[in-house]
């Protein structure tokens, strides 16, 4: 006696239903003529019913109490002119702001902040960082000269900007509709033979200390592109290493701060299980579910150097890595000679084009 | 003395020897008009063989025109235009330069064989042109104004040759300008680019701790395949002359056409 085994498949090709009989060794779909071979039609069923939504929480106990005896040497600045809050040791005395150069007044002790849990000490000193920018400046052709010459930084500070640091185990599954093509000809057609293919990966990575800008006075993109900073300097943190710097107060809260580095983990995530996907003329993404376990958030305080400067009443601001010397900001264009060179490079450039059409015989 | 006047007596000859050769149509055991299915009358064989003959030496490369009545079984009208060329010795100069035009009446076949340089001058685009404008005087019967226009043509496209590429072109201008701005938009963009440092990281793969990455599943699942087919097209490329080799194993150029 034949015991039948009837199951029902979603067609991949048209999501019809197909009925499926063991008997048989290929299914047929009938509505769009698919062909399936039974094993990869099982397989690809069981991923369709293993799709499960993302889960991205965390846990953000990040940083801790002060005690007493810290607290009281550590004094509170304000910016009246632009509200940004600074803090400092009782042996730096903050007299402008640095994020707009405007007097800051000291409102008094520390309070209502967390204690930072690491800091990775500077490296690099102010001269570096003068240096920093002196290289910035160079072998950039459409730079206005003149914003090179009268470049004069008004005042270059050493801040210590507050992060916070997202660890997180993630378990991702991805997938992907994949197809190979081959093409042939004889006398009369070309053929074109399109083989689709389920492309199912799964796997597991972790994610060490994302940083995401706990200060709303420093603009994240600003902060993003001096990253990477070297984890293996940081020590726990002390005020000792406050002496002679500044340091940013904090103004987002590590739960306000989780989107952007669930943001950035998850797009690492498919980027890398995208890679593993080779060897097809197309890969498209089917479905992915993302789950974060043992999210724990840190808060500590890294290194940067910033610089400011106004040049036609547009202010610029730079900023370099104290750790790794890495150097940003943003420069002005000079439209003069943007124009010229969009000129002259046309004008070259068309020209060879036109001699070498000429030469070889084209149009 | 005596050696330097051997030396330039033999330099002449050579010269004198070279020269004959180059003239040599010699070769050739046909007149340029074969009109072997008799469809002109005798001043229009007359005018047309002097027009042949002026054209040939003018652009030195030999344009024949040959007529049968029945070109026989088992040959193609490009095949016998090829044989006929070949075996009859035309064209001119050492590479054999020439177009044979082959009307065969009972076929109503009309073929047009190159060879050596023709090949270069006649593309594909050219004898088309050329079909288009004489073939219909073929079909009409009009056989006296076919090969006339045909020798025209012929005469119009040496000229075009002749003349080579003209450098002026607005085409080519408008083509360059177009590349040109592409180009420095592409240079200019990248010197622009210089100027701007700030920007998101969009992703935290710095971030990725040291072989965390642990693939549990990776499988490729064959689904389905599909084979779709389309028709070939033809060949009908717009600059350069398609050739094939005759049956004395030398390259030609031409097509055939139905009239």
């Amino acid at each position: 006696m034949v015991i039948l085994e009837l199951l029902e498949f979603k067609c991949p090709s048209c999501s019809g239903a197909i009925g499926f009989d063991s008997r048989l060794q290929k299914v047929k779909c009938p509505y769009c003529d698919a062909e399936f071979e039974m094993e990869s039609l099982k397989a690809y069923d069981e991923a369709l019913k293993n799709d499960q939504p993302d889960e991205m929480e965390w846990e953000t106990q990040a940083g801790s109490q002060w005690d007493e005896s810290e607290a009281s040497k550590i004094y509170s600045y304000i910016c009246k002119s632009c509200g940004g809050e600074i803090v400092a040791d009782e042996n730096t005395a903050a007299t402008s702001c640095p994020f707009c150069n405007n007097p800051v007044v000291m409102v008094g002790k520390l309070s209502g902040i967390l204690r930072p849990d690491y800091v990775i000490p500077f490296k690099l000193d102010k001269k570096a960082a003068k240096e920093g920018l002196m290289k910035h400046l160079q072998g950039k052709k459409l730079l206005p000269k003149i914003f090179k010459d009268e470049n004069r930084i008004e005042e270059i500070k050493g801040i210590y900007v507050p992060f916070w640091l997202f660890d997180a185990d993630a378990d991702a599954n991805f997938r992907y509709r994949a197809t190979k093509v081959r093409t042939w000809s004889d006398n009369n057609y070309i053929y074109t033979q399109t083989r689709y293919f389920s492309v199912l990966r799964s796997g597991s990575l972790a994610f060490e200390r994302v940083p995401v800008d706990g200060s709303t006075k420093m603009p994240d993109d600003l902060m993003e592109s001096i990253e990477p900073y070297d984890f293996s300097d940081a020590v726990d943190f002390q005020t000792a290493y406050l002496a002679g710097y500044l340091a940013d107060k904090y103004d987002v809260k590590a739960d306000e701060s989780i989107a952007r580095a669930n943001a950035r983990i998850r797009r690492s995530i498919e980027q890398l299980f995208a890679s593993t996907v080779t060897g097809y003329a197309t890969v498209t993404l089917e479905s992915s579910n993302i789950r974060l376990q043992n999210g724990k958030a840190k808060y500590a305080l890294y290194p940067v150097w910033l610089l400011n400067t106004v040049w036609n009443n547009k202010r610029y601001t730079f900023a370099m890595n104290g750790q790794t010397g890495k150097f940003v900001g943003d420069l002005p264009l000079d439209k003069a000679a943007y124009w010229k060179w969009l000129v002259g490079l046309t004008a070259a450039f068309g020209a060879f084009t036109y001699l070498a059409l000429f030469l070889l015989r084209l149009l | 003395m005596k050696k330097r006047n051997l030396l330039i007596s033999l330099t002449i000859i050579f010269w004198v020897a070279s020269l004959v050769t180059g003239f040599a149509a010699s070769d050739r055991e046909l007149p340029l008009l074969v009109d072997d299915a008799d469809l002109l009358t005798i001043s229009e064989k007359e005018i047309l063989h002097a027009e042949l003959e002026r054209i040939s030496k003018e652009y030195k490369c030999e344009v024949a025109i040959v007529t049968v009545k029945f070109k026989g079984i088992g040959r193609t009208a490009t095949e016998y235009a090829d044989d006929f060329f070949d075996y009859y010795g035309y064209g001119y100069g050492k590479n054999d330069d020439g177009i044979l035009l082959l009307v065969s009446v009972l076929d109503r076949d009309a073929a047009i064989s190159t060879h050596g340089n023709a090949i270069r001058i006649f593309t594909d685009t050219k004898l088309n042109y050329m079909y288009k404008k004489f073939l219909p005087y073929l079909t009409n019967g009009n056989y006296s104004k076919a090969f006339s226009t045909f020798v025209e043509l012929c005469e119009e496209i040496f000229e075009q040759a002749r003349a080579g590429t003209p450098f002026l072109s607005g085409k080519r201008l408008i083509v360059s300008l177009i590349a040109g701005v592409i180009f420095a938009l592409i240079v200019t963009g990248i010197m622009k680019g210089q100027l701007k440092s700030v920007r998101f990281q969009p992703a935290a793969t710095n971030y990725l701790r040291d072989n965390s990455f642990n693939l549990k599943v990776s499988r490729d699942l064959f689904l389905y395949s599909r084979i779709d087919r389309r028709l070939k097209p033809k060949s009908s490329s717009s600059s350069g002359s398609s050739t094939h080799v005759s049956s004395s194993g030398r390259v030609h150029g031409g097509s055939s056409r139905k009239f």
